[in-house]
């Protein structure tokens, strides 16, 4: 089981990309499991679609039915079998939002979803800014093994990417997962690949993949699904479809037979 | 019931006594199922772990701001002024809480244990760092990793009962000790006896045994522990150690060579599980309390690999020879009249003249006293367990009479995998909030508990005073009976 969390600036692109990566590793056979880590509750919506555009989440869950409630109550599952998770939050305006995430992933592990379902990948997609210690959460040991952080040559996308980049650092030393790379989501702006690398090189880590901005990936937004669903043969799935791969060989695992003809990245 | 002396408790007790007409005064409106208001509260879980600890040679830390510290050095730990142990706070104070400043507690402790140098450390997770979701884990590791010193996590709530603590913290330590397999020193598990010099000593001297789940909280600092071992001894055991009381930690780190564990409390029982998956070590349970010391030997020799001739060879006191079940055993007048409940195992109370009985308290120690006074006098108390009581214990209450049938001995058959025979059991329940409680003791005529558990006892029964460090502190410390021989404090000596 590899376990990864991916994290960023808020509207980065967090959702839409992971929600694709999922949908490439479940098709390639692989057991997915996406575990939305956001109050909003919006990470595996494109996922989901529109039958089945509402689902409880795990805090939902345990605010209604308290511990009445099984493992197959908090999974949905979405596009290509991916198992579609939310872990929710408090009312809006109240309790505690990070808090509510270390509560919803330790109810998941109570549970036994790691152990029933087994999953072959699993993915936290965190809230766009590590505001406290909840949203470090899935970097914590027995979580993710790798981190993932996504950016664009926007210098408030870096800036997020580079404190994300330190708190991983700092917490190596309690055993937390370490960087497994950066995520290039272009936003086409001046010297966007050069601003990046430059990230990079800070962070002592390389960019693992370099997504085009593309108007296919809202076009595929608006009607709730994933592009590598939508349009297999467009050159955004294409470039969807080497992420995956490198998120994988970032784990060092090895590819799946079907996705060892995806072109490999220069780098 | 004894006015306490303690100015300060004194005080107490007056303040509970107003909050008490207050909160009666509001029952109708509120959902009050979890309150006590007349009857006192157990030890947490928390004090738990640094009560099992305490002896140990480690350092303790409790992360929270004080209240955890005050309340175990004050009420929940006798040997607090008499011995020397490593039990900290960190000091955590709300700015801390809120700028997540981790790095001062790591720091303090690695400060603390460069200078102490104890052989661990024990983190404490309270209320305040398990509502803020601080990371005991990787702050554990970090210490460990600068400080070389192995670090344990508790992850105790302060809502829970110290049998949940101190349940973790010695199931943590016997986790760590070393295997004697390992060192050579103990054939495959299964086997009681291990290498050649321990056998020879065996021979003369019976088995090594290990008491699992002591605590001054369940068993105060009288006489109850010294008796144990005075009775194990008696009968041919020895104590390879105590977890957690009278043992250094040299002793501790040999557990894994006895050949049998005494799990006397709920404390115990996780601890006697890991012991027996890791080493094969197979556990009682049962304290020996007066009579119930009979049935509890023998179970321990079927299982200790000491035969029963050997256990005919123990003193004269021993009551053992003939049939168990001809009447000798229990007291044949009341055999007599129990005839019928013991062939069907019938666990009801006695309705009968003698009244019903009731003990509560922690289960494995009421158990094996209401044993005790089922082999006495032939009436069978219940017990009532406030605590948390793992299954197990109520599964073992059903059959705590019993013994195994050691008259025809099978080939093939294991002794553990005999039938039992007997007098049945005890009926255990497991029973927690003062409203329920008071409700559960309505029909009993007579109460053995602690005496702070006075005020909600029916009017009407019989009230026989079973003080509970866990539960009343100090306050009736000298009137702890020796549980071993408790009959004559309890006044339930024989006629
Ligand atoms: N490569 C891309 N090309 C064009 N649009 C994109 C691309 N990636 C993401 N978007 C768009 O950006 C918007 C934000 O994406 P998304 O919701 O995935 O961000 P997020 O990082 O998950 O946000 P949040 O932090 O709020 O969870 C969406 O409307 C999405 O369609
Ligand atoms: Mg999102």
């Amino acid at each position: 089981m590899i376990k990864i969390a991916v994290y960023g600036k808020g509207g980065i692109g967090k959702s839409t990309t992971v929600s694709n990566v999922a949908v490439v590793l479940a098709r390639a056979g692989l057991t997915v499991m996406q575990i939305g880590c956001d109050p909003k509750a919006d990470s595996t919506v494109l996922l989901r679609g529109r039958k089945q555009a509402r689902m409880e989440t795990v805090l939902d869950l345990v605010r209604n039915r308290k511990d009445d409630f099984s493992l197959d109550d908090m999974v949905v599952r979405g596009c290509a079998g991916v198992l579609c998770v939310e872990a929710g939050g408090p009312s809006p305006g109240l309790g505690c939002a990070g808090r509510g995430i270390i509560a919803a992933l330790e109810t998941l592990e109570k549970k036994g979803a790691y152990d029933i379902w087994k999953p072959d990948v699993v993915i936290y997609d965190v809230l766009g800014d590590v505001v406290c210690g909840g949203f470090s959460m899935p970097m914590r040991r027995g979580y993710a093994d790798k981190v993932f952080v996504l950016t664009s040559g926007e210098n408030m996308a870096i800036h997020a990417a580079a404190n994300i980049g330190m708190a991983v650092e700092n917490f190596k030393s309690r055993g937390y997962a370490g960087l497994g790379g950066i995520i290039l989501n272009r936003r086409n702006v001046k010297r966007e690949q050069e601003k990046v690398e430059e990230l990079a090189q800070d962070l002592h880590t390389r960019i693992i993949a370099d997504l085009p901005r593309s108007d296919l990936v809202p076009e595929a937004e608006e009607k709730m699904m994933t592009v590598v669903e939508g349009w297999p043969e467009s050159a955004m799935a294409e470039a969807y479809r080497m992420t995956a791969c490198a998120i994988l060989q970032a784990c060092g695992r090895e590819l799946p037979e079907s996705l060892r003809t995806v072109g490999v990245m220069e780098c | 019931m004894t006015e306490p002396k303690d100015p300060d408790l004194c005080r107490t007790l007056g303040k509970i006594s107003a909050m008490e007409k207050e909160l009666n005064h509001n029952k109708d409106n509120i959902n009050m199922r979890q309150v006590s208001a007349r009857i006192s509260t157990y030890t947490a879980d928390v004090s738990g772990v640094c009560s099992a600890l305490f002896e140990l040679g480690g350092m303790t830390v409790i992360h929270d701001p004080s209240g955890c510290n005050s309340t175990y050095n004050t009420h929940d730990e006798p040997r607090w002024y008499d011995q020397d142990s490593l039990v900290f706070i960190s000091g955590l104070t709300q700015m801390d809480a809120i700028l997540g400043n981790d790095d001062k507690f790591i720091r303090d402790i690695i400060r603390a244990a460069e200078d102490l140098k104890p052989s661990f450390i024990a983190l404490v997770r309270t209320p305040v760092p398990l509502l803020n979701g601080t990371d005991f884990e990787g702050i554990a590791l970090e210490i460990e990793a600068r400080t070389g010193i192995p670090v344990m996590y508790f992850p105790t709530t302060g809502m829970e009962t110290y049998i949940r603590g101190a349940g973790m913290a010695l199931e943590a330590v016997v986790n760590r000790i070393p295997d004697p397999a390992f060192h050579g020193k103990r054939k495959d598990s299964g086997q009681a006896k291990s290498h050649g010099e321990k056998e020879g000593l065996s021979l003369e001297k019976g088995p090594w045994v290990n008491i699992l789940g002591a605590t001054p909280l369940d068993f105060s600092i009288g006489q109850t522990m010294d008796s144990l071992k005075d009775w194990l001894d008696r009968r041919g055991y020895r104590v390879r150690s105590c977890l957690a009381m009278g043992s250094g930690p040299d002793a501790i780190r040999t557990a894994g060579e006895a050949d049998l564990n005494l799990v006397i409390s709920g404390v115990g029982l996780p601890a006697a599980r890991v012991m027996e998956k890791r080493f094969g070590i197979p556990y009682v349970l049962g304290f020996p309390v007066e009579d119930y010391g009979r049935i509890l030997d023998r179970e321990m020799s079927s299982l200790s690999g000491a035969d029963s001739d050997q256990a005919e060879d123990s003193p004269s006191d021993d009551l053992y020879g003939g049939e168990l079940y001809d009447g000798e055993f229990y007291d044949s007048e009341f055999y007599d009249k129990e005839k019928s409940d013991l062939q069907d195992s019938n666990l009801n109370t006695d309705h009968s003249d003698r009244g019903s009985w009731v003990v509560i308290g922690e289960p494995v120690t009421s158990i094996s006293l209401a044993c005790a006074i089922y082999m006495r006098t032939g009436i069978r108390p219940e017990v009532i367990s406030p605590l948390e009581t793992d299954p197990e214990i109520l599964d073992w209450a059903k059959e705590a009479l019993n013994v195994r049938d050691c008259g025809e001995e099978m080939a093939g058959e294991s002794k553990q995998g005999m039938k039992k025979i007997g007098a049945g059991g005890i009926s255990c329940r497991m029973i927690q909030g003062e409203a329920a409680l008071e409700e559960a003791l309505r029909p009993y005529t007579r109460i053995i508990a602690d005496p702070l558990y006075q005020p909600i006892c029916p009017g009407k029964a019989e009230f026989i005073s079973l003080p509970h460090e866990a539960f009343s502190g100090r306050i009736y410390r000298k009137q702890i009976p020796d549980l071993v021989h408790a009959f004559i404090d309890l006044g339930l000596k024989a006629d």
